[in-house]
């Protein structure tokens, strides 16, 4: 971890709703990992006082690019989704521990991540990484309304569905939930392990879903930060062991679903 | 030029510290602040036994500040001295343990408990959180509660005190003159303000507990303002904070009649902003020809009355 500032490579505008930022990482830092998060300082508008923690949502290994996603609904993200290429981003990182992985060997078992909204940025990054291990990867991501979908190109070797509360919908894409989406695939293919990151609600439920049909669930909790690093125990997430929060900073941002103490979490 | 800062015999080397609370205990910033720079560091509040703070959500953020709600989340008297204190020993600054408890007795605690530990400059006794049920604030809304206090502590220790004041009172400088009286070294102003944001689309509070403390920059003219009404109240030194985001504003607390000032949360916006304050203060006062940090506040130029 470490703070630099580098330009901004690419914006891409992936729909209506997100934007993709892409810029190289440094030479000296270790490749990140899914799970793992930037802090970025939004130094173009002073009365943005905090900086901004992103999901990364992309690696390209080639290039050693990395990209975010961002979502245009404050003053920070929308001075985020207006920058061009050339200008410089300030960034913290890269902060967290990574979503679980451990090579076991080839399985059958599919890697079930179920996204929501914005939420579905570190997913896709964990989408990539679990295919380039060789595992079986099934993507569920849901958006509240149609506009939102954003143009995704996947290997043809994952599978991915979509779904949509609201709207006119393709006959591809699921109208409801996307837990709804969860449940069928739970019916119809054998999963090892649920990775999962959205509005909390959303985690919850998937955290007792997982609980009922006893999978592994790791969740990624979007929680507010003050410093990102550690040391103001700010983003505490309650957890029903003897530590009683642990900070979403360090000791996350990925938690085992099982060890999150829902009740206690705000929805 | 010498701006260090001098409070019971004890030296700080230039007026630039990290406000409790922001810091952690160092170690969590070594990568991206430089620590040796640093004119002082008071570390998280310390309690007696371990904290692990108030429900979540404790944040939120305003246009031009943020409000907290931690509730004084820390390790506790014990790991502080063998898991923290290594660390901020070993970095050669000035090390001022934020002391911080629910009854009196806590506070004593701590400081019988840290006294047989070297590497520690002195004390910031908290008597102004707003962010606990017992203790912080209470100690340090009245003057004679204050003042009982700062009593019972005093004979604790040889190291320098400070007592750190709240700008939730209608009269910050009858505190400041309490704790004074009772035997304290010098003054720190101010902890963060009471605020609370709603969210209006959920029709609660932004923060779990409701009202939380203000930091940030719109508190700045706050802060420098009891700074100015201490200084001209009490004779011992006064270290200023609350919304210092640059090294103007640091002037400004100099001038009002700081000797030291300490940055608090927008060093989450810019680790690297306490080298940044050092390097403005002191070329101002070379620009000046300030010799010392007093010179700051005898060349304030105003002749109105309080």
């Amino acid at each position: 971890m470490r703070r630099f500032f580098t330009p901004l490579l690419a914006s891409t505008v992936v729909s209506e709703a997100y934007t993709e930022l892409k810029f190289s990482w440094p030479n000296d830092l270790r490749r990140p990992l899914p799970g793992q998060f930037l802090s970025l300082g939004i130094n173009s508008q002073p009365e943005v006082f905090l900086r901004r923690p992103f999901s990364l949502s992309g690696w390209d290994e080639a290039k050693r690019h990395v990209s975010i996603l961002v979502q245009a609904r404050g003053p920070a993200s929308e001075a985020l989704c207006r920058m061009r290429p050339g200008e410089e981003l300030d960034v913290l990182g890269p902060r967290g521990f990574p979503f679980p992985y451990t090579h076991s060997g080839p399985k059958q078992a599919a890697y079930l991540l179920v996204g929501g909204g914005i939420g579905i940025g570190p997913l896709l990054f964990a989408a990539q990484y679990l295919r380039e291990k060789g595992e079986h990867v099934i993507l569920c991501l849901g958006f509240r309304e149609p506009w939102m979908i954003p143009l995704l190109s996947f290997p043809r070797d994952i599978v991915v569905h979509l779904s949509c509360e609201f709207g006119p919908l393709s006959p591809q894409i699921h109208q409801g939930k996307v837990l709804e989406l969860v449940k069928q695939v739970f019916h119809d293919v054998p999963i090892q392990e649920i990775w999962g990151c959205g509005p909390p609600g959303m985690l919850k439920a998937l955290a007792t879903m997982s609980q009922q049909n006893q999978l592994p669930c790791y969740v990624l909790m979007e929680e507010m930060m003050a410093c990102a690093v550690g040391a103001c125990m700010g983003c505490a997430v309650a957890v029903r062991d003897e530590r009683e929060y642990l900070r979403a900073c360090t000791e996350g941002p990925v938690f085992d679903a099982s060890l999150v103490d829902w009740e206690k979490r705000w929805i | 030029m010498d701006l260090s800062v001098t409070i019971r015999g004890k030296t700080l080397p230039n007026p630039v510290g990290i406000a409790s609370g922001v810091f952690g205990y160092a170690k969590e910033f070594e990568l991206i602040t430089p620590l040796t720079i640093l004119g002082a560091i008071y570390t998280k509040a310390i309690t007696p036994k371990p904290k692990s703070g108030n429900p979540a959500p404790r944040l939120a953020e305003t246009r031009w500040g943020m409000l907290n709600s931690i509730g004084l989340a820390n390790v506790g008297l014990e790991a502080f001295k063998t898991q923290k204190l290594p660390f901020l020993k070993s970095l050669g600054v000035p090390i001022v343990v934020n002391v911080a408890g629910g009854v009196e007795e806590d506070y004593a605690q701590v400081i019988e408990g840290l006294e047989s530990e070297e590497g520690i400059w002195g004390y910031e006794i908290n008597v102004s959180c707003p962010n606990v049920k017992h203790g912080g604030q209470t100690f340090g809304a009245q003057p004679g509660v204050l003042n009982d206090l700062i009593r019972l502590l005093r004979p604790l220790s040889h190291r320098p005190m400070i007592v750190k004041l709240s700008p939730n009172t209608a009269d910050i400088a009858q505190l400041g003159v309490a704790a004074v009286e009772a035997g304290a070294d010098a003054l720190s102003a101010i902890n963060t303000l009471k605020g609370m944001v709603i969210d209006i689309h959920k029709k609660r509070p932004k923060v779990r507990r409701g009202v939380a403390g203000f930091s940030g920059p719109a508190i700045l003219p706050v802060g420098v303002a009891a700074v100015f009404t201490l200084a001209r109240a009490v004779s011992v030194p006064i270290i200023g904070l609350g919304g210092i985001s640059s090294w103007q504003d640091a002037v400004q607390y100099l001038l009002a009649g700081a000797s030291a000032i300490q940055i608090g949360s927008a060093l989450f916006r810019d680790s690297l902003l306490p080298q940044s304050v050092l390097v403005g203060i002191q070329e101002y006062a070379a620009q000046h020809g300030f010799n010392t940090v007093r010179d700051f506040a005898q060349a304030l130029c105003w002749e109105g009355g309080l």
